[in-house]
Order: structure tokens, then sequence, then C-alpha cells
């Protein structure tokens, strides 16, 4: 039995997303208050240096007796310059913090010291509600809007409006037809080749790229760029799928949630845009783990037909033979002009 | 594989669930008697729900069981719910369970040894026989401070630290040194995400090392000494370990694993010894001079296992996959290498947006004739990668003629999807004599159910249904094949054969150099093959062109005779080099 994966491109949904500290640290927010994309919603310290004294040689004393110097209690926050230990003799010895930091352990004439490290801000990146927090590490903001997951992001985050910048879902957006309309907004296109096409986007500037696809060659610039870069499709020349296309098209001129996380099956977590709008009628959370039934919405994975997009039309019992020779459980899809064509399940993935 | 005659009162007549759950899929098999024989009666299979947003293992191995369970018309669950165990009279439910565990999950691994040059590339060796990633390395001799390490340390985030270092009687003090920078790292690291350690250094200070990492609060094990002298290196005790380490580590990552681990008593066997149980159970039975060798190549890693008499090599490639990690083969192989296996013109490009597409769709399967040859040639470069890397610390208790090939093998086993979703058999055959140049006369196996892990691991609760089921349809014969090793010009004679069948009627004919020919040889049927080789050539009969006659066995792809010649050189013309993969797919497959 094959589960497709699935894709969500929905118009109008609850999106509730999880922000999270790298590690434990403070928040600065409570349930229920109001969030915007760049609010500092919690801080922490990345990656901080260790020190490890030796007490009594720095006092010139036997272990035990260093230890009766120690000035600082085990977890005490020290500024940097602050004595650890001593003084000592009459050159008034001591052992100072080399920077801001605490004392993490000591006895036996010595004695670990942490600095603080490097600071970490986290933004909410998308407007909305906290709805649930977890002390210290992270929180749960709710928001209304059109959802639409990619595969791949080059791990930046931005927030801005987005504007549609090739004519359809195949375009090709190179740096020779970038418009002055794409400044401070966020681009999107049927798909990428040009190598200098993330340097100009970024020298525009734009806040952030959404393409159908790219060449893998062009992978270390995309990460190297500053903004985030989101592709829906995968890698070469597919063209963006048309729902996609369409959803962005209609909201262009609204503001947008650009997530470009690296996709990470485990969680559940993929880039992604949230494009907020109001809440009319009413929306309900995304659909997740659906079934693959006749009529539903899928587009292909892999050639001959990928970034396709189609319905299912009948799901044939048992093995199928493909072209190539394989047999494999299959689905007929409906695949607009090129009509109906068998496609492994495997292949397919369900847009929701 | 012959088949084995067993008496009915030798066999414990219990039936066994084999459970795998894989990167991508889940599979369910049902072990039994039939005609007095274990065989393996179904195989179901569903997406592995390891990911979200079912998070759940126990899903998927549930849909695979209802599956299993209308293909073999049996009830494996009570009306609660529950999984049978032992089995009812009725023929519900089955005796024991076994679960295998083959799924990625970027367990990662710091290691650290006393010198880099000793203990420290024999834990690097031995991190290559289990599904982990090393994020840090720390030894004596790398000129950081203590304070650097610790630092590495902490930062690297590891699930598991590899400790080695002291010889037994040798080093102490320069061990506890390094373990207590070790235990300070870990003391730093937030209680919820501290490594467990796997000591392998000095017996002498194990105890001691245990003792300082308690009031850290961390998970030591201790194996036996890795480097017990300078010049000797002991992985074995150390490769168990870790591998069940590795698992456990999964273990607490998997939601649903509980469940499962309840029809096994608590038991989870890491895939990789499962196909090291069944290859070195191979290699133990190959005829002298023999040994097995067992390749499974997935979405998830790409894993090796070797037995020459009782040694077992076990090489497990978690960056050489066809999933998350594919674009990883280029930093191994050159894209020429990979595209010298199409029968097509392929760019640089083309390749790497093919292995990036692979990373985001792993679950793929190759739809046109191009894409598959693709799949094939990537699999052929995995293979090699892997074979390289690992081959060269093989220990093999014989010596053989042919440098710079595999040592002889008695059998040569595949398992994977890449070489079960063929559209013949002759496509995975043509992938291992291509990927492996086995010489001498081989027997290619196909893992058909794609569960040699599964039953490897069995062995600990039915050793006979594992020898009855290697015996089975579930592991046919693919092909003998019969690769003479050497060289000569296209289109010269390489060997003159007579096969003669059991009914008498006999086939002769020539091969040339630079072809594949296939005999007829129906599954399982047997016949007495005599060659008569060219002075070129050297089939492991006594020497460069000495024939002889042995007996054969047919298997799906019947009896090859690969007369490329070893070690395979290839036309350095790439036209003609195209055109060559074209003739041998269709001569294999003919």
């Amino acid at each position: 039995m094959e589960l497709p994966s699935q894709t969500h491109v929905s118009l109008l949904v609850i999106i509730r997303r999880s922000r999270n500290l790298p590690s434990r640290g403070t928040l600065y927010v409570r349930v229920n208050q109001k969030v915007s994309p760049a609010d500092v919603i919690g801080r922490t310290t990345l990656a901080p240096a260790h020190y490890l004294f030796d007490i009594a040689h720095g006092l010139g004393l036997p272990p035990a007796k260093a230890d009766k110097f120690l000035r600082r209690e085990l977890d005490e926050k020290v500024s940097g310059g602050d004595i650890l230990a001593g003084p000592v003799g009459w050159m008034r010895r001591v052992v100072r913090a080399p920077e801001e930091g605490r004392v993490v352990l000591q006895g036996d004439g010595r004695l670990l010291y942490e600095g603080l490290g490097e600071a970490y801000e986290l933004r909410a990146s998308l407007p909305g509600t906290v709805i649930g927090m977890d002390p210290d590490l992270g929180v749960t903001i709710e928001t209304v809007g059109a959802l639409v997951e990619g595969v791949w992001g080059n791990g930046r985050q931005e927030f801005g409006v987005l504007r549609v910048a090739t004519p359809n879902s195949a375009g090709l957006l190179a740096s020779g037809d970038l418009s002055i309309d794409l400044r401070g907004a966020i681009a999107v296109a049927g798909r990428v080749e040009d190598p200098n096409i993330f340097r100009s986007l970024t020298a525009l500037p734009v806040r952030g790229v959404i393409c159908g696809s790219m060449p893998s060659a062009l992978i270390p610039s995309a990460k190297a760029c500053e903004i985030p870069v989101i592709l829906t499709e995968g890698f070469g020349r597919t063209p963006m799928n048309s729902a996609v296309f369409e959803l962005f098209s209609s909201n262009a001129g609204r503001e947008a949630s650009l997530n470009a996380q690296p996709a990470d099956p485990w969680k559940g977590e993929r880039p992604e845009v949230i494009i907020p709008l109001p809440a009319v009628g009413s929306a309900n959370v995304p659909a997740e783990a659906v079934q693959l039934v006749v009529g539903r919405r899928v587009r292909v994975l892999r050639a001959p037909y990928a970034g396709r997009e189609g319905s299912v039309v009948s799901l044939p019992e048992g093995l199928q033979q493909l072209p190539n020779g394989i047999r494999v459980p299959c689905a007929e899809v409906e695949l607009g002009e090129t009509g109906l064509v068998r496609v492994p399940i495997a292949n397919l993935d369900i847009l929701e | 594989m012959t088949e084995r005659e067993v008496a009915p009162s030798q066999l414990d007549a219990d039936s066994l669930l084999l459970l795998n759950v894989g990167t991508s899929h889940t599979r369910a098999s049902l072990v039994d008697i039939v005609e007095r024989q274990y065989r393996m009666v179904a195989t179901a299979d569903c997406n592995t729900t390891a990911n979200a947003p079912y998070s759940d293992i126990g899903e998927g191995v549930r849909a695979a069981l209802d599956q299993l369970s209308n293909l073999v018309g049996c009830e494996f669950f009570d009306e609660t719910g529950q999984l049978i165990v032992p089995s009812r009279g009725s023929g519900s439910g089955v005796d024991a369970v076994v679960l295998t565990l083959s799924l990625q999950a970027d367990v990662r691994v710091a290691l650290v040894g006393l010198l880099p040059d000793i203990s420290l590339r024999s834990v690097r060796k031995l991190t290559e026989s289990a599904p982990v990633r090393v994020v840090a390395e720390l030894s004596l001799g790398d000129k950081r401070t203590d304070e650097g390490r610790m630092d590495a340390l902490c930062q690297a985030k590891p699930d598991l630290i590899l400790v080695a270092g002291g010889s037994e009687g040798g080093a102490s003090d320069a061990v506890l040194r390094l373990m207590e920078v070790v235990g300070l790292s870990i003391y730093m690291m937030p209680p919820e995400s501290r490594p467990q350690v796997l000591f392998m250094g000095n017996s002498a200070v194990s105890g001691k090392v245990q003792e300082m990492l308690k009031s850290c609060q961390c998970n030591v094990t201790v194996a036996r000494n890795i480097r017990p002298s300078l010049d000797r290196e002991d992985l074995d005790p150390g490769r168990v370990a870790l591998n069940e380490m590795t698992a456990q580590i999964l273990r607490a990552r998997l939601g649903g694993i509980e469940g499962l681990l309840s029809w096994t008593g608590g038991v989870l066997t890491p895939s990789p010894l499962g196909l090291g149980t069944v290859i070195q159970l191979l290699g133990r039975t190959a005829p002298p001079k023999k040994g097995a060798l067992g390749i499974s190549v997935g979405s998830g890693s790409t894993t090796l296992a070797a037995g020459f008499g009782d040694t077992m090599e076990l090489s497990v490639r978690p960056d050489l996959n066809l999933g998350r990690n594919a674009p990883r083969l280029l930093e191994q192989t050159a894209w020429r290498d990979v595209a010298r296996w199409l029968p097509m013109e392929f760019s640089e490009t083309a390749l790497n947006d093919y292995l990036h597409n692979k990373t985001l769709f792993p679950q793929t399967v190759p739809m046109t004739a191009e894409d598959l040859r693709i799949e094939m040639a990537v699999v052929r470069e995995l293979i090699r990668a892997s074979v390289r890397a690992a081959s060269p610390s093989w220990r093999v208790p014989f010596t053989y003629p042919w440098g710079g090939l595999l040592p002889p093998l008695a059998c040569l086993l595949g398992s994977g999807a890449v070489f079960t979703n063929v559209p013949k058999p002759g496509y995975a055959a043509l992938m291992l004599l291509d990927a492996l140049e086995p010489p001498g006369v081989t027997n290619l196996i196909l893992d058909a159910q794609n569960m040699i892990c599964a039953v490897g691991a069995a062995g600990r609760v039915n050793p006979l249904a594992v020898v009855q089921v290697l015996d089975s349809p579930a592991f046919p014969r693919l092909a003998t094949a019969i690769c003479p090793v050497g060289k000569s010009h296209p289109g010269d004679p390489v060997l003159r054969y007579r096969l003669q069948y059991a009914d008498g009627r006999q086939i002769r004919g020539d091969v040339k150099f630079g072809t594949i020919d296939v005999v007829p040889l129906a599954l399982g049927q047997k016949a007495q093959m005599t060659i008569q080789l060219h002075r070129h050539f050297d089939l492991g009969l006594g020497g460069y062109g000495q024939g002889g006659t042995f007996a054969v066995e047919g298997g799906l792809a019947g009896l090859i005779i690969d007369a490329r010649g070893r070690p395979l050189a290839l036309e350095s013309d790439p036209a003609k080099n195209r055109k060559r993969q074209d003739d041998w797919l269709t001569q294999i497959t003919v």
C-alpha cells in the first residue's frame, strides 16, 4: 500500500506554527498576545566558550588551600574581569573572569567557567496570536490565511508583499528582467536559471523569491544569499505547478511570510509561504494524512510529467506496467491537455 | 540455493512474523511451515509512517499486517486489537515476532581516542558498521586545548560518544585525563540531550570511567577493547554494541515503537546486524577459498556485508544512499563514472539535478526507460564507492590470484527495491555484475521480498527457519554467473562451453570477448557445465587457460557467461561505450 506524500496548497486555513529557541532562553510574549512578523519573541545564547582554570596553579597554592579562595557561587553570573578566586599573598594574586558568563563547577583547585556565547533572537516571523507556550523554549502562533508548502528552502525567513514576476508558471526570471516593482517585495517566478539571479535580486533589493525550480548548481548561491529562497517543485527546469502559481497570482499585492526552513520529514517541517488573510467564513486546520481517492487533486513528482497537476480518475487494482516495464501500483490521472496518464502512486503528491 | 529436506520431527513448528521498518517502506512477512519446510508465506508492505504527520511507525506496521492478513487469510489481531501471540489452533496469530529497524534518523556520534593514527582510526572504522554520522573527533594529538575540545564536543551535540584508547596494560592516566574532558563536556550539556557513551578502551580503567561519568547522569556502556594491542584491532564486540546503542537511540525517537517491542519481548535488531548474520552464515558454508557478499541499497543507506570463513565484515554508509544523501555520491565518485553506465548522453548538470531531486522525493520510482537507466547507473556507483572504501580492510583468510578484484565469492546477494523493481531479472543481475565485477563462478541471489535483514535477525528465535527460508523462493537465484578473469580484444575467443542438462540434452557455444551470453537454464534447473578456457583467462579452476566441468543451477536470469573480462574495461570512446551499454542490457535480458 502506497501512501503518497502531501503538500498543502490551501486558500484559507487556520495555521499553527511553533517558533522555538535553539536552546533554553527567555521568552518575551504570553498566551493570547498578538504578534507581528518582526517581533522579537525570545532570546538565548549560542555556542558559549568554556574555560577550565587551574586555580591552584594560578594562585600558587595547593588545591585544597586554593578552594578557600574561590569567590563565586555555582551558577553565579559574573562580568568579564570580575575576580573568580583570590587575592592571595603580598602580590594579591587573583584569577579573573575572561568574559561575561557563569561558574559551572569548582573545587579541587579547579574551576569550570562558561562564557555568555553569541546572542540569538527569535522572531515571530508571521502575524498572529500566541496560543501556547513551552516555558523558556518556544511558543505556538496561530493565524488564518493561505498556505503553500515548498520542497526546498535556503534556511532564511522574511515578510513582504507578493509580486508575480513572470507572466506564467513556466516563465523564466533572469537578471535582466527585474523590474523596479519588485523592490521590497517577494518575487514569484516560474523558474530561475541565471547564475547571477540571486545577487541581482539581493541588490535590488527584493525580500524573497519563490520559484518552481532552479538548477541544483545554484544551491550554493541560493544558500549564500541573504533573502529567503523557496522552490515549490524541485531542481532542474520544472515549471511551478499551476495551482500554486494561480494562488500566488490571486494574492499578488498581499503581504506574505516566507519561512525557507529546510524540509525535515521527522518534524513535518517544510519551507512554506503563509499569506495572512481576514478570517472570512469558517477556516479549518489543514487536513493531514489524507487518503488517495478518485477525484483527489495531485501533482506528479517525476519525469515525464514532473510538476504537472491533475486529478485522480481511477485507482486500478494490483500492479500496473509502466512504459519502462516496471510493475508498480498506479493511479490514472487526468493531466489537462496531456489527457489521461498512468502514474505510479509513489510519484504522486496530494495537493490539499 | 539447494532445497534441504528436513524430517518433520526436527521442525520446531513455530510461525514467525518478520517486521522490517525501513526509511521508505515497512514490510511484514509471515514465515511458516509449508510442506515440511519453513517458507516465507507472504510479504506485504506499506510506506513507513515514522515521519509527520503520522509520527508513529506502528501505523505503517499495522497497515502492512492488514494487507498480510488479507493475503494469507489469517487474523493477526484479536477483538481488542492486540496481536495474537502465540498462535491459536484456529490458525490466527503468530508464535514469535522479529523486528528490525533500517530507517535512518541521523544518529550523531563523536569519536574520542588517544592517538589519531591508532585508537581514533579504529573507532572511525567502527562507525562504518552502523548507520551513524560522525560530528566531532577528539584526541590527544589534535593540538587543541582541553577547553577547545570541550567546546567542540558541546557544539557537535552528539547522541553518542565512542571512546577508545589505551591498549590492555597500556596507557591509563592519559585515558582518564581525556575522559575528564568528555565528562565535563557532557556535564555542560542540557540534561535532556546528554549523549550516551560507549567505552572501548583499556579495560583497566573502564570502572573508573563509569564512576567518573556517573555524576553526569550519563549512560556508559563498556565493550571489549577495540585496540587490545598496538598491532591488533578487535572491532566485532564494539560493532554489536554500537549497532545496539544506535537502535536504542532510534527507539527513543520513534513514535509507536514501544507497542511493537511489546510483541518482541523488547528485542530490536538493527538491520545491518541481520544482514551480517546471514552473510556470515553463507560465508561459513561457502566452499573453501570462497566467501559471500551481501549488498543492500536503499533510500537510507548502502550496507555491505562480507563473510569469509568465520570473519564477518560490515559497512554501513548512510552517506551513500538513494534518498536524502544522494548528491553525496559525487563526493566519492566523478560524475563521468556514473554517466559511463548510461546508453545516452547525460550532462553533469542533469545528474546533479537528478540526485538532488532524489533527496526531495526518495520514494519515487523511475517511470521512463531513461530514468530507470539513470537510477541503475547511480546504484552501480553507490555500490562501487561502498566496496572501494570497505574492501581494503577485509580479513580474507585465504589467498587468491586476482589483485584489484574482489575475492572469489560463492554467492552474491542483492537486496533493495532497486533490484526487485526492475522490468526483468537481467537488469538486477547486470547491476550486480557491473558494480562488483565478481571473478570466477558466483551465484547471484536476489532478496525478492527485501526481508534479508529480518530473516537474519530471526536467527535468535529460530535458526532452522533462517536456513530453510534462505533456501526458499523468497531468495531465488538470479543466475549462476561465470566470469573469466583476463583481458583480450573485442571479438576474440574467451571460452567454449558445453552444457549438459539433466535430461541428456546438450548446448554448445563459443563466447567472445566483450559480450554477455545467457544460456537458457531455468530457475532451479540443474546441469553440468564443461568449459574450455582460452589461455588469457582464468576462472579459478586451476589457473589461466584451465577449464573444467562443474555443476550449475539456473536462475531467474538463466546462466550468465560474462565475457567482458576482469577487471571490466569500458570503451574509452563515449559513443561506442553508450552503444555497448545498450548491447549488454539486451544480451543479458534476452
